[in-house]
């Protein structure tokens, strides 16, 4: 990124007294999908979790929900990771707690739509992950959640700029990213990139944020970009992208990602790319239920 | 109860757990041979399907089921007997809307661009298996809407083929009723369609651009006389075919496609180990196989 954009987007970031923290209850759980698992500490998130009394309770309040019907009542955070598994909760937890404190204004972009995207690519990346034996399936599931913060931010930074790029978008029915560059002059991967710096969130994570939209010009965790970028892809082809028409013709094969992956994965060459396809509407299906579960919320439909 | 589903009358379903794993182990044995995927949510479709056969057979669960489909001796007679099932009642107009979508707002405009480039204003579609015509006469609506905007001044046609000769004595006349319009918007039915008593019936400017033919999709010499194709619409025709018949229908195919040409199978056919010289493309909530053009670039186009 240009150095003088960075240092102008970090400021003007910097300045904005609604750009929501990260909450305490989020750290344990960021540091456990940016790093290593050897480091995961089920105690701390547990603790941490169970500490929030707002978002334990909301997260109970899922776990109980038709979505993850249970024939036992689920009654406390430690429960509920017995009989859902860490990766659940951990995915409801996260529901809980970015869906409120990062809401696009509705008039532009329904915030539901943009965390619909959010979560399908989070779960495309950790299936597509797993798929290819890509060593860290988790911390893709972040990146995949969190490749888009940007837009929040420019939301924020300047609504009647982010308003037209929208609007842009949706009527010439071009990317989001084509038309905050035409509109704006950056874009949402700049800002998330400073935003996440802003929040310590792991390299790999803000690198996928930079760089999701152009995958070959990224720096070291290339692999993590390159399945973000891919996973965002077959979304956006799979009726999760941004609630509009995008008349892309898609050959995921060529792309620049597809080749790196190649490069270091060999099993991406025996894929059945048609099956992987048709199987990610399950996914979609997942994170819809679980974003209008979350939606569906006393607090969040004020 | 008797229930009325398509035109087949059916039973006291046996019973029906689409929990049931052994369902997705039929799946997996329906893909395998056909290349028709059942997404899990989806399931349920299969499960339905796979109980019409069932009460036929006096089979009760699942297991005995995907025993009589994988180790009786008559297993590719009920496997035939299943695809049946999966597809009937799959026939209507505007079947597919991402599909239409894609060639309206993707294919054809792409097409139309590079072969101006090449000073070409001709465009030649297939419905390869039309059955009894409600894809040629979707697509044949399809391409008139644009013929005062993006195809003022090209031709058009499409050849309907099929190897049914009685499907294709109903397609000629081109009547169809409720069940087959159940997905077709209004506009089209007031601008290509008359009122026939309880039906419709196509109108000469639809049927002046499609002309039917019986082609069996296995005769080689049949195949090599369709040529210079730019979009060929193949959907739920191959699920029929073994592997080997299906890779030489699919080879046909790429000879009868220009350089650029598309294929469009049923929304959740795949052409896996079967054919290499395709590219698989994706366009939104939908796929295509993609005939590279001579001057390649890839990517997303």
């Amino acid at each position: 990124m240009n150095p003088a954009l960075h240092k102008d987007l970090a400021h003007r970031i910097a300045s904005i007294d609604s750009l929501p923290t990260v909450p305490a209850v989020m750290r344990p759980l960021l540091e456990m999908l940016g790093g290593s698992h050897d480091t995961m500490d089920l105690e701390k998130v547990i603790e941490a979790v169970s500490r929030d009394k707002t978002i334990s309770a909301q997260v109970l309040r899922l776990c109980n929900s038709a979505l993850f019907s249970r024939s036992k009542v689920v009654d406390s955070i430690r429960g509920g990771v017995l009989q859902l598994g860490l990766r659940r909760v951990q995915e409801i937890v996260m529901a809980c707690t970015f869906c409120p404190m990062l809401r696009v204004k509705k008039i532009v972009l329904d915030p539901a739509i943009f965390w619909r995207h959010s979560f399908g690519c989070a779960l495309v990346c950790r299936k597509f992950s797993s798929l290819i034996d890509y060593p860290d399936p988790e911390q893709a599931y972040l990146a995949g959640l969190l490749h888009d913060i940007g837009f929040q931010v420019n939301s924020l930074i300047d609504p009647e700029g982010w308003k037209a790029a929208v609007h842009k978008a949706v009527s010439d029915g071009i990317p989001l990213y084509d038309a905050e560059m035409a509109i704006l002059g950056y874009s949402h991967c700049e800002t998330g990139r400073a935003l996440a710096e802003q929040w310590q969130l792991p390299v790999a994570v803000a690198e996928a944020i930079e760089f999701h939209q152009v995958s070959e010009t990224a720096a070291e965790h290339g692999d993590v970009v390159a399945i973000v970028h891919l996973s965002d892809l077959f979304c956006r082809m799979r009726n999760m992208g941004y609630g509009y028409y995008e008349p892309l013709c898609v050959d995921f094969t060529d792309d620049p990602a597809w080749h790196l992956l190649a490069g270091h994965f060999r099993k991406l060459a025996s894929m059945d790319l048609a099956l992987f396809t048709f199987e990610l509407d399950v996914l979609i299906e997942e994170a819809q239920k679980l974003v209008d579960e979350v939606f569906s919320s006393p607090t969040l439909a004020a | 109860m008797v229930t009325q589903v398509g035109n087949v009358t059916i039973g006291e379903p046996p019973v029906r757990d689409t929990t049931d794993p052994d369902y997705l182990k039929i799946r997996d044995v329906v893909y395998r041979v056909s290349g028709i995927y059942h997404p899990e949510t989806k399931l349920y479709l299969l499960a339905e399907r796979c109980s019409r056969r069932m009460q036929a057979l006096s089979v009760r669960t699942p297991a005995e089921y995907l025993e009589h489909l994988t180790q009786r001796p008559n297993r590719e007679a009920e496997l035939r007997m299943l695809l049946n099932e999966i597809t009937i009642g799959e026939t209507c107009m505007f079947r597919s809307m991402p599909q239409l979508d894609a060639l309206r707002r993707i294919i054809l405009p792409q097409t139309i661009e590079s072969k101006t480039k090449l000073g070409y204003r001709r465009l030649r579609l297939w419905s390869a298996g039309c059955s009894t015509g409600e894809e040629p006469y979707t697509l044949a609506m399809v391409l008139l809407e644009q013929a005062q905007t993006v195809l003022k001044g090209w031709t058009f046609e499409i050849a309907a083929t099929d190897l049914n000769e009685r499907s294709l004595e109903t397609a000629a006349a081109g009547v169809y009723g409720d069940y087959g319009l159940r997905n077709t918007p209004d506009n089209y039915k007031r601008r290509f369609m008359t009122p026939d008593g309880k039906n419709f019936r196509m109108n000469d400017e639809a049927k002046s651009i499609i002309t039917f033919s019986r082609v069996n999709l296995q005769d080689d010499s049949k195949m090599l006389f369709m040529k210079g194709m730019d979009i060929i619409f193949c959907c739920n025709v191959l699920i029929y075919f073994d592997g080997a018949s299906k890779s030489r229908v699919i080879h046909h195919f790429f000879s009868n496609l220009l350089p650029g040409g598309y294929l469009l199978l049923g929304a959740s056919e795949s052409l896996f180990q079967v054919n290499d010289e395709f590219r698989l493309v994706h366009f939104p909530q939908g796929t295509a196989y993609w005939k590279p053009a001579l001057s390649n670039t890839g990517g997303t186009k």
